[in-house]
């Protein structure tokens, strides 16, 4: 670090060194700061990789307009937990062959980690992992919210996902009659 | 919370027996709100002196706080300050809305530092000790009180090693019976909310939920979480919670819908099916194209189930079919048997099964018996079925009220309809049931030379009786060959059958000439392979593509390229369909265009490349449905289009043949290898014809997909498996009806003594895998221990089969969910 070259030159020593920080400071959408480790920041979630890469990290706390503070809250957590966690060969594979690769069974931490979430956590958890675009918390999210539609009813499942039913009352007897192999266990 | 000078907080085990606290009881009746019921806040204490848990009560919605009061006297005498706010006024409150509103009020009450809880314990109650930073948030969790508390006594039973329970109807109000309750399970000192799996007990509705939980007429999810509860005496801050944002209809964008759906297991198609039914978007989305190939390529195809032979008595047997799935969809699929009682006899004894077959269609047809002059040394059927959406409308039209005229109208231009259609490759089209046509070809070979029978069956469930003529094995004699020579069954170009056999170093390829019944073989041409390849062995022939064995590994040898024009590619899709059918009068082979070997009907003969002792000699017929062509590659003589290394170590048990329709545009062939109980797959990717062009990511890459490809262990074979000794079969089954992915599975099977462990893989051809050069992998290994010999040879394509007629749109998406599986089949051809 040279100092004596000027003001200009400190500043960019400063940024610099700020570069050199090893966390990112995350910036929810309801102002709440959060910390996180800048690698597994740029490991889990391709887009603050990109953000990282590109400069665009604001010290003081980068806003993540779409995201909540709870659901950054988990994010961060996640982060964090994966940061402790040994990166299994296994999760590097999957993030490389993303698009074929047959899905990974959550890590029983991962499992842990979803099972407590509340049903609006895990929604907005969904949401976020998906924006930030990480693969694997997505995947462990909607892994878990899939094993929430086992054994539901096409009904159960409107409310999980609070959609309205456009199906007319005829058609879907029609369709239950037809695909009543679906249907042996009601 | 409150302190004095005891430290220690008695926690007796019986919790439902009264604590060893005694209890006062002391109602606060401040408030600034005149309508609320009083007492205000219950708070019930322990008199004795002592550091003691704050455990927050909250009642539920129209109910008064006061009447918990020998709860809480309870509570509290296993040493607990309990505190009940009145949450809200009970007067016709019956807007969950409000409720939670008047919760989150006192809720934020109760964090307040100067007039909250902790105001009210230490300034009204006198107690001491309270801290004065219970209102501090710590960013944690959203808590968020829920408007109906009922602290049951299964739950109490938690209390001595949690920080805190509630019973909460967790989960959302959709409708007037929607209020579901969970336990939830507050950890003391983390703040965190847990809901622990064995802990979790979902009940129905308490009565006094149901009584009050018709509010929501309206859709409106509620946020309810837990209510806050204290931990040990140590943590004693209330953790209260921002307020929650309303959250609107959580309208997940269809990538995210997709996301999910995508991993829903392949072997519960009945979950694709529920959500298909969810709203129409969904319904589009799963049958969508992009979410079909995405789902069959991320997914392995599940096993629907597997066909097994029990013993039955002495010596009999009796198949039977065995789900393994969770759901299954209908299947219309069939099986090929042997009589094996017969075949202790001369003959060879076919018949074809529907294990799936409703009671009042027939289950079983008897095919009769092919006429050999000699006992069969070794001999292998395949059941082909001739099945596509192209066959349901056959199906369709013939049974029309005029079929006859339009059948004879075909036979009077010299050929049968069913002729007309195509092998259509059953992993690309739907099936559907009533539209089955199958055809069985048996190959063999006896002591002077080979043999093969076709049989066609032409829908005889609508026209029982009407096609007698065809319902007989037509036997083919090819011509002598010694019967340990290898010989791989060919098509010619016009869709003839002819057949290809090693000469010394020349690849001598025949053809037959079918002159009213007698049949002629003529050798039409050969290709000299001495300058080539150092070929060994003849293994195979597919899609114009021969397979030949060397020192260093297994070639593919194309035939002499040339450009096939436009044209051309129409003329030859016409009888595509008559390859081994000359049961159903063939048409003549072209001769004009030389002795070419291209034809279009996909045929697949395999010669076993397996080091089993005896009974090697077994040929595997398949067909594909090989896609007319257009090919452009500048002619060259003889060029190897794919090669297959064995890797050094590696030794050879199977080879299997198939052609997939892989993008519609690449043939793909494997072979097996083994080393010390693991088993390899080798693709090999052929040349194969098209009409489509290339998807783009091959369009470029087409030679990649000639060259050398990848190979990797497909999994552990069980290492009592006496590998070593005879692997009689290796074979690659279709398995996926519905999609154009390409998937197949194969099936190694393994003699031993007079039992067979069959290894039932399911290996997924991936779509995009000959881009990447991957192999597929495998899936399930299924030891099974069969009879030797006793079923035949099987061909199950499992298809989906989802309704008939054409109907809305959304019906249509409906058929194409991908719900198909895999049926595996056990038993062994081979003699």
């Amino acid at each position: 670090m040279e100092v004596d070259k000027g003001k200009g030159e400190a500043e960019e020593t400063r940024k610099v060194a700020e570069a050199d920080r090893d966390t990112v400071t995350l910036k929810s959408s309801d102002g709440k700061l959060f910390e996180v480790s800048k690698e597994a920041a740029a490991r889990l979630s391709t887009v603050l990789a990109g953000m990282i890469a590109g400069g665009s990290i604001d010290d003081n706390g980068t806003d993540l307009k779409q995201i909540g503070s709870e659901a950054l809250e988990n994010v961060v957590d996640y982060c964090n937990k994966h940061a402790n966690s040994i990166p299994s060969a296994a999760l590097i594979s999957s993030s490389i062959s993303f698009n074929t690769a047959p899905f990974k069974e959550p890590e029983e931490w991962e499992r842990k980690f979803v099972d407590r979430l509340s049903h609006d956590a895990l929604f907005d958890l969904v949401e976020a992992a998906n924006f930030l675009g990480m693969e694997r918390l997505l995947d462990v999210t909607c892994h878990k919210i899939s094993e929430m539609m086992k054994g539901k009813s096409p009904d159960q499942i409107r409310e999980v996902f609070n959609i309205k039913n456009d199906y007319t009352k005829e058609e879907l007897e029609e369709i239950r009659q037809e695909l009543a192999w679906a249907f042996y266990d009601d | 919370m409150a302190a004095s000078s005891s430290p220690a907080v008695v926690i007796g085990t019986a919790v439902f027996q009264p604590g060893p606290h005694r209890v006062d009881t002391k109602h606060v009746d401040q408030s600034q709100v005149p309508s609320v019921p009083k007492p205000v806040m219950v708070v019930v204490t322990p008199t004795d002196a002592g550091t003691y848990p704050v455990a927050v009560f909250l009642h539920g919605c129209n109910l008064v706080n006061s009447w918990y009061e020998s709860l809480l006297t309870h509570v509290a005498s296993h040493g607990f300050i309990a505190v009940a706010p009145q949450l809200y006024g009970v007067a016709l409150n019956l807007n969950d809305l409000k409720d939670i509103d008047a919760t989150r009020l006192v809720a934020a009450w109760l964090a307040d530092k100067d007039q909250g809880l902790a105001h009210v314990l230490t300034d009204v109650l006198g107690l001491h000790g309270v801290k004065p930073d219970i209102s501090r948030h710590t960013g944690k969790k959203a808590a968020v009180a829920a408007p109906t508390i009922a602290v049951r006594r299964t739950t109490l039973s938690d209390l001595e090693t949690t920080g805190g329970i509630g019973m909460t109807p967790w989960g959302w109000v959709g409708s007037c019976v929607a209020l579901r309750c969970g336990v939830v399970w507050v950890l003391g000192g983390g703040w965190q909310w847990k809901k622990p799996a064995e802990a979790t007990h979902r009940h129905q509705s308490t009565t006094q939920l149901a009584a009050v939980s018709h509010l929501a007429s309206r859709r409106r999810r509620l946020s309810l979480t837990d209510p806050p509860e204290q931990g040990r005496a140590s943590q004693t801050m209330v953790d209260m919670p921002p307020p929650p944002r309303p959250r609107a209809s959580p309208a997940l964008p269809d990538e995210l819908v997709e996301a999910i759906l995508l991993r829903s297991p392949p072997d519960d198609p009945a979950r694709l099916v529920h959500a298909a039914l969810v709203c129409k978007r969904w319904c589009r989305l799963v049958s969508g194209r992009s979410f079909r190939r995405r789902f069959r390529a991320r997914r392995p195809a599940p096993m629907l189930g597997f066909l097994s032979n029990d013993a039955v008595g002495d010596g009999g047997f009796s198949a039977r079919f065995v789900h393994t799935a969770a759901s299954c969809p209908p299947l219309a699929g069939r099986v090929l048997l042997h009589h094996r009682a017969a075949a202790a006899a001369l003959g060879i004894r076919l018949a074809v099964w529907d294990p799936l077959a409703s009671a009042q269609h027939q289950h079983m047809v008897d095919l009769p018996s092919p006429v050999l002059p000699r006992r069969p040394r070794s001999w292998n059927a395949v059941l082909r079925n001739l099945v596509g959406y192209r066959a349901g409308e056959w199906a369709r039209r013939e049974a029309s009220p005029e079929p006859g005229n339009r059948r004879r109208r075909a036979r009077a231009r010299g050929e049968h309809l069913l002729d007309r259609i195509p092998f259509l490759s059953s992993s690309s089209y739907p099936m559907y049931l009533g539209a089955f046509v199958f055809r069985v070809v048996l190959v063999g070979t006896d002591a002077e030379g080979a043999f093969a029978c076709v049989y066609s069956e032409p829908s005889q469930q609508q026209h029982p009786g009407d096609d007698l003529a065809t319902r007989a094995m037509t036997v083919l004699h090819l011509p002598p060959v010694s019967h340990n020579q290898r010989i791989a069954l060919t098509a010619t170009e016009g869709g003839g059958l002819g057949f290809a056999r090693m000469e010394g170093y020349r690849l001598g390829l025949w053809s037959s000439m079918d002159d009213g019944g007698a049949m002629e073989w003529t050798r039409d041409r050969e290709i000299y392979l001495r300058t080539l390849l150092p070929v060994i062995d003849l293994l195979g022939f597919a899609h114009g593509v021969f397979l030949v064995g060397t020192v260093d590994g297994f070639f593919s040898v194309d035939q002499n390229p040339r450009v096939v024009s436009s044209g051309a590619t129409r003329a030859a899709a016409e009888p595509a369909a008559s390859a081994l059918s000359p049961a159903a009068s063939p048409p003549r082979p072209r001769r004009s265009r030389g002795p070419e070997v291209r034809a279009p009907a996909g045929m697949a003969v395999a010669g076993r490349f397996s080091p089993a002792p005896a009974g090697s000699h077994t040929l595997e017929v398949s067909n594909g449905w090989r896609r007319p062509w257009r090919r452009r590659r500048p002619a060259r003589q003889i060029q190897p289009a794919g090669v297959w290394i064995r890797p050094p170590g590696w030794w050879i048990c199977g080879l299997l043949l198939r052609v997939v329709d892989l993008c519609g545009c690449a043939a793909v062939a494997a072979s097996m290898v083994w080393r010390r109980g693991r088993c390899c797959l080798f693709p090999a990717a052929g040349t194969s014809p098209r009409r489509r062009p290339h998807p783009p990511f091959l369009r470029n890459q087409r030679p990649a997909l000639r060259r050398i490809l990848r190979t990797r262990a497909i999994g552990p074979l069980r290492p009592w498996a006496p590998l070593w000794k005879t692997v009689v079969a290796a074979r690659v089954l279709p398995s996926f009806g519905g999609t154009s992915s390409s998937l197949f599975g194969a099936y190694l099977s393994v003699s031993y003594r007079q039992r067979l462990p069959v290894w039932l893989m399911n290996v997924v051809q991936r779509k995009y895998h000959a881009r990447r050069g991957e192999v597929p992998y495998l899936r399930t290994i299924w030891p099974r221990l069969v009879a030797a010999g006793d079923t035949a040879s099987m061909a199950v394509d499992a298809a989906r089969v989802l309704g008939g007629s054409e109907g809305e749109l959304w019906r249509r998406y409906l058929r194409r969910l991908p719900v198909g599986g895999v049926i595996w089949l056990s038993g062994c051809p081979s003699t």
